[in-house]
């Protein structure tokens, strides 16, 4: 029988259809052990099918196959095609045959279809496809021409560009995610591993593959694993939990870990895929914040407390309120400006001329204030008691001392003595001057600047008053001695 | 400017140990007029023990963090001795606390002086050991 396209469609495929019908008798018949060949009365004369034990299985194959498959005439006319095909046009399978496939071709594509049926053998080429609803199906187009009944027609095989460039893509997506992304069997045995778990664990992919999830489970988790592959299993979808997994050197790693079940066509779980997110940095910084929360508890309480020391002691020393609240104002104030300061620079510490000039900024006084030192940083703690101190000499000083009157002057000096820092108060041209006869709190804030880490020579000089503060080294900040900065309202010297 | 307690710790031998040092000298008037005896105030955590064996407190009162150093080695050092003590911080939890020091009496800043008369006070009545 010659087909040609001057033959009516309908005629041609009762034909072939017919063909078909005597095949499947034929197979029956070979199954049931019948026959082993059949002679088939063909336009041709005789046509013998040695049908091989091969056959069955190879049309379970192609049902079961995740491409496209059909075999057409040569005309483009489709005899047979699978699941697989069918849906990728959208279409039911048994509408398909009969039909040519030039008419699903996509505009544009039609004659590279024309092209695909005449060379009978194709070693594959792109073509555009029309599903039901007009959208373009790309696919790549395998053809092998085979002979049945003495007619050649086209074995195709169509693989959807669609679906194959999404699977590229995911790979890639996975290959390049930092998140370690596995999958498990159902027995939780790893079966494939992405750079990301290699990244994450020290385990090379040929290392983690057959390894099981157990091992990488630290002995503390495994009951949340469990738990975990069992609420998966029940509920047939994703679970994320925050958890720890052990890495190929022993260390722990903080991670989100996501299990989702894997189902095969029955719907039943045939593996897991895991996402592992590393959290370590959510965790250091989640510690940290800790850490900082209880950082400013402490603090905030000890300033409440110092708060409470001087108001209680500046309340002891004064007879009525307005000299009560005058030196508590003030005290407050010079503790204030420290940690302003310091809040400046970070909490790192406190230049001296910084101290220095905040606690004369009150007393600008046509040049008779003199403060010269070196850049020398002081420790937080060591820059509020100084900077306390120097308020109390400088309120001292105000109200009975050299800057009481106009003509008294003030010195105020320091520099780095062998690593030690060495500060000097000296007031001269003022009034008289009179030890006081009770010790108040400033008195005894003074005395006790630098506490253990250094000392205090504090003497009511016939002169002046005089004070000269020594810190320890290790109550400097060191490598950070020559910043330059501004010496407030007060005249200043140049450094050392 | 408070009620003025009557001086329950009369004779009582304390050691300061506190790096603030304003906070310190009202720590030592609030002692004084508990009726206490301070026998001496450090700055640093290195200095406790040598002025516990210098000074023969009966209880000492420890900042936690002094200078930014924690005070737990110093706390085991007087346990071992047993010479009572009692932690003062701001912290609402001690943070990093050996769990054996977890016991100890404790004052939270800023506190009033029955807080403290309280505190040392349990100390004294758990002796050296909490």
């Amino acid at each position: 029988m010659a087909v040609t396209s001057a033959v009516d469609p309908a005629e041609e495929i009762e034909d072939l259809r017919a063909r078909l019908a005597e095949a499947e008798e034929t197979l029956n018949a070979l199954r049931s052990g019948e026959a082993d060949a059949v002679v088939v009365d063909g336009p041709h004369g005789l046509q013998v099918y040695t049908l091989r034990t091969a056959v069955e299985p190879y049309r379970m194959l192609v049902e079961q196959m995740g491409q496209g498959a059909l075999t057409v005439s040569r005309d483009g006319l489709i005899l047979f095609c699978n699941d697989c095909f069918a849906q990728l046009l959208d279409r039911p399978r048994e509408r398909l045959a009969g039909m040519r496939l030039q008419d699903f071709a996509a505009p544009g594509t039609e004659r590279s279809v024309v092209e695909l049926l005449e060379r009978g053998r194709d070693p594959g080429r792109d073509i555009a496809l029309r599903n039901s609803g007009g959208d373009t199906v790309d696919v790549y187009v395998t053809s092998v021409p085979i002979e049945i009944g003495g007619e050649e027609v086209r074995c195709l095989v169509t693989t959807d560009l669609s679906q194959q460039e999404l699977r590229l893509r995911h790979a890639v997506v996975v290959e390049a995610s930092r998140d370690a992304i596995y999958s498990l069997d159902q027995h939780l045995v790893i079966r494939t591993w992405n750079r990301g778990g290699a990244e994450l664990t020290g385990f090379s992919a040929a290392e983690a593959v057959g390894r099981s999830e157990w091992d990488l489970c630290p002995p503390e988790c495994r009951a949340e694993l469990e738990d975990l592959v069992e609420q998966v299993r029940r509920e047939g979808t994703a679970v994320s939990i925050d958890t720890v997994r052990r890495r190929k050197d022993g260390s722990r790693v903080d991670l989100i870990y996501t299990l989702t079940p894997l189902k095969g066509r029955d719907g039943h779980v045939t593996g897991y895929s895991v996402v592992a997110h590393d959290i370590t940095e959510r965790k250091e910084a989640e510690r940290r914040l800790r850490f900082l929360t209880e950082e400013i508890d402490h603090r905030g309480k000890n300033l409440l407390a110092t708060v409470q020391a001087i108001a209680s002691l500046s309340a002891r020393d004064a007879s009525t309120l307005d000299n009560f609240l005058n030196a508590f104002i003030g005290r407050i104030h010079a503790l204030a400006s420290t940690h302003t300061l310091l809040s400046t620079h970070s909490w790192r510490g406190v230049t001296v001329r910084e101290i220095a000039g905040a606690a004369l900024a009150g007393f600008d006084g046509d040049g008779r204030i003199r403060i010269e030192g070196c850049g020398a940083v002081l420790r937080p703690k060591f820059a509020q008691d100084l900077a306390l101190s120097l308020h109390e000499l400088a309120t001292n000083a105000a109200k009975y001392g050299a800057l009481s009157v106009p003509d008294g002057r003030l010195d105020l000096e320091w520099r780095l003595d062998g690593g030690r820092l060495v500060v000097e108060w000296r007031e001269r041209d003022g009034p008289p001057v009179m030890p006081p006869t009770k010790k108040g709190l400033g008195t005894k804030v003074i005395e006790r600047t630098a506490g253990a880490a250094g000392h205090v020579d504090y003497v009511f000089h016939a002169e002046g008053v005089r004070c000269h503060f020594e810190f320890d080294a290790d109550c400097c900040v060191p490598e950070r001695g020559n910043r330059p900065t501004s010496s407030g309202s007060t005249t200043s010297g140049t450094p050392r | 400017m408070t009620d003025r307690p009557p001086r329950p710790l009369e004779g009582l031998r304390v050691l300061l140990a506190e790096d603030e040092f304003v906070i310190a000298l009202l720590q030592e008037d609030m002692l004084r007029e508990l009726g206490a005896e301070v026998v001496g105030t450090v700055g640093s955590v290195g200095a406790i023990v040598g002025a516990v064996e210098k000074g023969m407190p009966d209880v000492v009162l420890l900042d936690v963090n002094i200078n930014g150093e924690r005070v737990y080695g110093a706390a085991a050092a007087l346990r071992a001795r047993d010479v009572p003590f009692v932690f003062v911080s701001g912290y609402q939890e001690l943070p990093d606390c050996p769990p054996d020091l977890c016991g100890v009496p404790q004052l939270r800043k800023p506190f009033r002086p029955g807080q403290l008369a309280a505190a040392l006070g349990e100390a004294l009545a758990r002796g050296g050991r909490t």
